[in-house]
């Protein structure tokens, strides 16, 4: 049926004495919405920041379409079609809204750096060529009549988007959303969900979310795989994964880990 | 869209050629009397320097302590070029400001690469050696003179050279911002995490703009040695480079606008305060003291002024003609 596009085996990070995450194992497939949840420091964005290269692994593979990418750059990675959006929103604040997407499209464009003191035709096509393009994102995500505002200046739901935007001009093959739906209210969050809808069927990608909100997650995602302690608890459908008694554990917590704590 | 830029690029090339023909006809009247000549060849020199230190630290926003290391290395290489006499009057000063330019350049990459992969502000520190450096070496080297400087350097540089090339690195340097390597340096800038997630080779574009920097100080280097036409080593000291740092920082940080008036402001105002002597140190501290106290973000802030921008606004109903 479809195939694995972005998979971690035995994925491991140490920092000092602290394993942040032990042994992940990931499986996206092609065109696949999967969701990526755990209690408060379970690792989630650390997961992250394995697969686009900003922590290098000290242990295990990740492969993107069959080729090993862990240890790369984060902007190879990116560049090789694995982007994300970050859980406190990073815009580059003092540049235009068009700028922020525009950015995104450099390692698309490839005229020299003489073309653009010179202003050859080049420049003249890929710039135009970027502009239309990033105005199309724009338009998608609504913001095409804000093109021209200070990215700093709009309001924070829209900032969510923009980022989106952003992380969709890199043309990536997978995206990785973390917490798109944090400090949104719950009709924000709902708009989201088609947003998120609407970008996997318009850009045919795959996409892994993080999130706290459960609605959002239970609501789109196809397959979770939940995260605790760097740990990889459970996997599964939305329904198996509500019924999981470990998953219920880590969140709630049970009679053993209370006992361990009062010992401890 | 074309035909628009095409005329604000011809709007501002007249107005430029505008300015020239005013100051030379100044010049020719006896208005600017000799000495402030040579006031206005260092203005052009300052400005170059500014506008080029401008994309390291203001654009790019690492701070950089050594443009006058730079400048010292496009000087003395432009300096023994033109001494050498390949090719003769303004070709030769060009050879030698290109050749002043690319040795800056291999400099710069060899401590760009290794320190621009690390973030913070070690760019500073290093750089702040290096200035040093380069002047200890350039004294104990036989062939620049040493301590006793270098001297016999042909003098092919006047106003209408150091006008034009200043007019010409304002341009490259404004065509180079404004492109997709100006919106990934400025990404930078504003956040190194977020520009990498959106592709850009962050060393690639650091190095790109501190060697673009360098090699734009290189040939301001040679300018001035061949305005001059003796060199010292003291002259490219730590000073040195905190007064163009003062130019960029006072005019704003990424603001070329503010940098061309700020190189002009701070090398007239000392001239124009001659006549107070002994204050005039003084003046010139409390201005820059009144400066940052009330304009903290530099004279322009990020703002950069556009003449295209400035005939439109003053004819709004020629603005719907042309569209």
């Amino acid at each position: 049926m479809s195939k694995s596009l972005l998979t971690a085996q035995d994925l491991t990070v140490q920092f000092g004495g602290l394993v942040a995450v032990d042994g992940f194992s990931l499986d996206l497939q092609e065109n696949q919405l999967q969701g990526l949840i755990g209690p408060n420091g379970a690792g989630k964005t650390t997961v992250f920041n394995l697969l686009t290269g900003v922590y290098k692994p000290t242990r295990g593979t990740i492969t993107l379409d069959g080729k090993e990418i862990a240890g790369l750059k984060h902007h190879r990675i990116v560049k090789m079609g694995v982007a994300r959006t970050f859980q406190n929103i990073r815009l580059f604040k003092g540049m235009s809204v068009l700028d922020n997407v525009r950015t995104a499209y450099d390692h698309n464009l490839h005229y020299s750096v003489a073309s653009s003191i010179l202003r050859l035709p080049s420049y003249w096509k890929q710039e135009e060529e970027a502009t239309r393009e990033a105005m199309e994102l724009l338009r998608v995500f609504g913001l095409a009549g804000l093109a021209t505002s200070r990215a700093d200046n709009l309001p924070y739901g829209q900032q969510r988007k923009l980022e989106i935007a952003r992380a969709l001009a890199t043309r990536p093959r997978v995206l990785l959303l973390d917490e798109p739906a944090a400090g949104m209210n719950p009709t924000e969050t709902q708009e989201l969900m088609e947003t998120i809808r609407t970008v996997r069927e318009r850009f045919q990608i795959s996409i892994l979310l993080i999130d706290h909100d459960m609605s959002l997650i239970m609501g789109i995602c196809e397959a979770i795989s939940v995260l605790d302690h760097g740990v990889l608890i459970a996997h599964g459908t939305p329904e198996e994964i509500a019924q999981n008694p470990d998953v219920i554990a880590a969140y709630l917590g049970d009679d053993e880990t209370f006992t361990e704590v009062q010992d401890a | 869209m074309k035909k628009h830029t095409l005329a604000s690029y011809l709007v501002n090339f007249v107005a430029a050629a505008a300015v020239y023909i005013l100051i030379t006809a100044l010049m020719n009247g006896g208005v600017i009397s000799r000495q402030y000549q040579g006031v206005l060849v260092f203005a052009c020199i300052n400005c170059i320097l500014a506008v080029s230190l401008n994309l390291t630290t203001g654009f790019l926003g690492e701070i950089a302590l050594g443009h006058a290391g730079f400048m010292s290395i496009g000087a003395y290489t432009g300096a023994l070029i033109t001494k050498a006499d390949l090719l003769p009057g303004t070709p030769g000063l060009l050879l030698g400001m290109l050749a002043g330019g690319l040795v800056a350049v291999i400099f710069a990459l060899f401590i760009g690469l290794p320190v621009l992969r690390l973030k913070g502000d070690y760019l500073a520190i290093v750089t702040l050696g290096f200035g040093e450096i380069i002047r200890v070496i350039v004294e104990a080297l036989p062939f620049t003179g040493g301590a006793k400087g270098l001297t016999g350097i042909p003098r092919l540089t006047n106003f209408t050279i150091a006008y034009w090339v200043m007019v010409a690195v304002i341009a490259i340097l404004f065509a180079f911002i404004r492109s997709r390597h100006g919106r990934a340096i400025i990404a930078i800038s504003q956040d190194d995490i977020a520009s990498e997630a959106a592709g850009i080779p962050n060393t690639y574009y650091k190095t790109l703009a501190f060697t673009i920097a360098a090699f734009f100080a290189g040939v301001a280097g040679c300018l001035f040695a061949n305005y001059m036409g003796i060199l010292g080593a003291k002259t490219f000291n730590f000073l040195k480079s905190i007064d163009i740092l003062v130019i960029v920082v006072l005019g704003g940080m990424g603001s070329f606008t503010g940098s061309i008036v700020a190189a002009f402001g701070l090398t007239l105002l000392p001239e124009l305060l001659r006549g107070f002597d002994q204050y005039r140190m003084l003046v010139y501290s409390i201005a820059l003291i009144l400066m940052m106290m009330f304009r903290p973000s530099g004279l322009m802030g990020g703002y950069e002024f556009s003449l295209t921008r400035l005939i439109y606004k003053l004819k709004p109903k020629r603005k719907e003609a042309t569209k």
